[in-house]
């Protein structure tokens, strides 16, 4: 007969050491700020841009602050998972993937008022909406994300993306889709010339450009006849498609490998649907007649009529009228010592990724309670940015740099400049529950 | 990336597999419920199984993730592998295990 054991698992010794490890774990992953009490204020803290930005700033604001009123504005009912568009139109997601409701990410104690702002008022601290209201504020953050002005390519609109051979991966899930659509219309004809663009402005992702010419690439040699197209990349700038040394020139060896086409100095300037034509400024003025079968537009970028033709804009320099002002490292409104901004709004040399929000929202949680204690500001972004670039479906290079083009690793066992399977995982498997932590609040 | 953040990260990764997680630690309940009565030692056929589900864990993996094989590279891209199918070896090794008893 067997004798039955003690049961150890309950005994007074054992719980006491699983508490106590639980205790440890609890330390080493809740961030030091959650265990400490909140900072007090009474503030009317209004942020604009219910975006990435936006309610990643809000969910860390409502756990540092407690007595502040914290209002969110923004119009968009739907969260777009941006990094994710790239993935729709290549043909690997489905566009729900990159969807969930913006109210499910908006932290209780804060008030959404489901409008966009107009106009700005910093003298008065109020801020018009489109629902006619206004807000008024103690500190305002700006987290608007940037306007897309395809208007600015005559002929061009967003409507045109999935028709006559047109695609633009920026505009919306759907156009992603269709992007992939026209894509795949390329493919089927088994011959053709595709057209990749890059605007002269700044713009977000600005990897995502370079991905859509990669990814397609990939497709085209898939289908064993790679040599019946045609792919040309028309670049604004000389030699250059990205703003990092290291990766601009990873970028045109391969494209010069893999057969692209690099026109120089070519600016977009107009499309006749129709005729499947694009027009190109060059350099000296002259302007370009270029026939495609494909093309991918990326639009002119800025922020929003609202913040560019406000004071809040940069009044001179590259960025004047164009993008916010703020302080590189700070974040801070360089006017207005009450008004912050953060995400693809802000007029900084890097910074219109995700992941930049990401190092952007604790500098700028910090540097907002130090304001609201009237202590000087210390928090600092550097400017990182990053970048799963993929470089064909399965394979991608972990770029991450800052300011100066310095590069930022975050792992040590990844190479900053080498091609993956892991780094692909990591943007296909582990980017998006990063992001949606991110709005949490939690990295 | 610090390791708090790695864990949260880690932890938003798993959310849509959480069920799958359920699912194979209730197998090896299962198993080791049903293997309760034997305590011999394992059978050799269990570490030849073990090791079989490993090597096609690893060598499906890339597809799975809409990649392949001949993309796998990098150190950190083979320490990866090789860690999918070291864990799948090994979970596959501890869900037999009681089952592949030799009855005492």
């Amino acid at each position: 007969m067997r004798h039955q054991q003690p049961d150890k698992a309950f005994s007074p010794r054992r719980r006491a050491l699983l508490t106590a490890g639980a205790a440890t774990g609890l330390l080493s992953v809740v961030p030091a700020g959650q265990l400490w009490a909140k900072q007090r204020t009474s503030a009317r803290i209004l942020i604009i841009g219910a975006g990435a930005a936006g309610l990643a700033t809000a969910n860390r604001l409502q756990r540092s602050l407690a007595g502040a009123r914290i209002t969110l504005v923004g119009a968009r009912q739907p969260h777009l998972y941006q990094p994710g568009f790239t993935l729709v139109a290549s043909g690997l997601w489905d566009r729900q993937q990159v969807i969930t409701d913006t109210r499910d990410w908006i932290p209780g104690g804060v008030r959404w008022v489901e409008a966009d702002a107009v106009a700005f008022d910093p003298q008065a601290r109020q801020v018009a909406l489109s629902n006619g209201a206004s807000e008024a504020y103690d500190v305002l953050i700006i987290a608007t994300g940037c306007q897309l002005n395809y208007a600015d390519i005559d002929g061009m609109t967003p409507e045109l993306i999935g028709q006559n051979g047109i695609g633009s991966v920026y505009a919306s899930p759907a156009a992603a889709e269709a992007t992939n659509n026209q894509i795949e219309q390329l493919i089927a004809r088994g011959e053709g010339r595709a057209i990749f663009t890059l605007p002269p402005t700044a713009i977000k992702c600005a990897g995502a450009p370079l991905k859509m010419t990669f990814t397609t690439l990939n497709r085209l040699e898939d289908t064993g006849r790679r040599d019946q197209f045609d792919v040309n990349f028309f670049t604004p700038f000389s030699q250059k498609v990205f703003s990092v040394p290291v990766y601009n020139e990873f970028v045109l060896n391969r494209w010069q490998q893999q057969g692209v086409n690099l026109h120089d100095n070519c600016t977009l300037t107009g499309i006749e649907p129709e005729n499947r034509t694009a027009y190109f400024s060059r350099e000296n003025g002259e302007t370009v007649r270029e026939d495609f079968d494909f093309i991918h537009v990326v639009p002119p970028m800025s922020a929003p009529d609202a913040v560019r033709q406000s004071e809040l804009a940069w009044q001179d320099g590259s960025w004047a009228g164009q993008w916010l002002e703020v302080d590189q490292y700070s974040l801070q409104h360089r006017r207005f010592p009450e008004i912050f901004g953060i995400g693809d709004v802000i007029g900084t040399p890097f910074g219109k990724t995700a992941a930049s929000v990401k190092k952007q929202a604790p500098v700028l949680e910090e540097n907002i309670l130090s304001y609201l204690a009237g202590r000087p500001l210390e928090a600092r972004y550097n400017g990182y940015t990053s970048c799963p670039l993929i470089t064909r479906i399965g394979q991608a290079v972990l770029a991450e740099f800052g300011y100066g083009g310095e590069l930022l690793p975050s792992f040590p066992f990844i190479d900053p400049t080498e091609e993956s399977w892991a780094v692909w995982v990591m943007k296909e498997k582990m980017l998006q529950p990063a992001y949606y932590a991110m709005l949490n609040g939690r990295v | 990336m610090s390791l708090q953040q790695i864990l949260v990260v880690l932890a938003y990764s798993a959310k849509p597999y959480w069920w799958l997680i359920a699912l194979a630690m209730l197998a090896l309940a299962v198993a080791f419920t049903l293997g309760s009565i034997r305590r011999g030692s394992i059978k050799r056929p269990a570490y030849a199984i073990a090791a079989a589900a490993g090597l096609t864990a690893a060598l499906i993996a890339p597809a799975l993730t809409h990649s392949s094989l001949s993309y796998v590279v990098t150190p950190t891209d083979w320490l990866a592998l090789v860690g999918i199918g070291v864990s799948t070896a090994f979970y596959t090794l501890l869900l037999l295990w009681p089952l592949l008893r030799r009855e005492s």
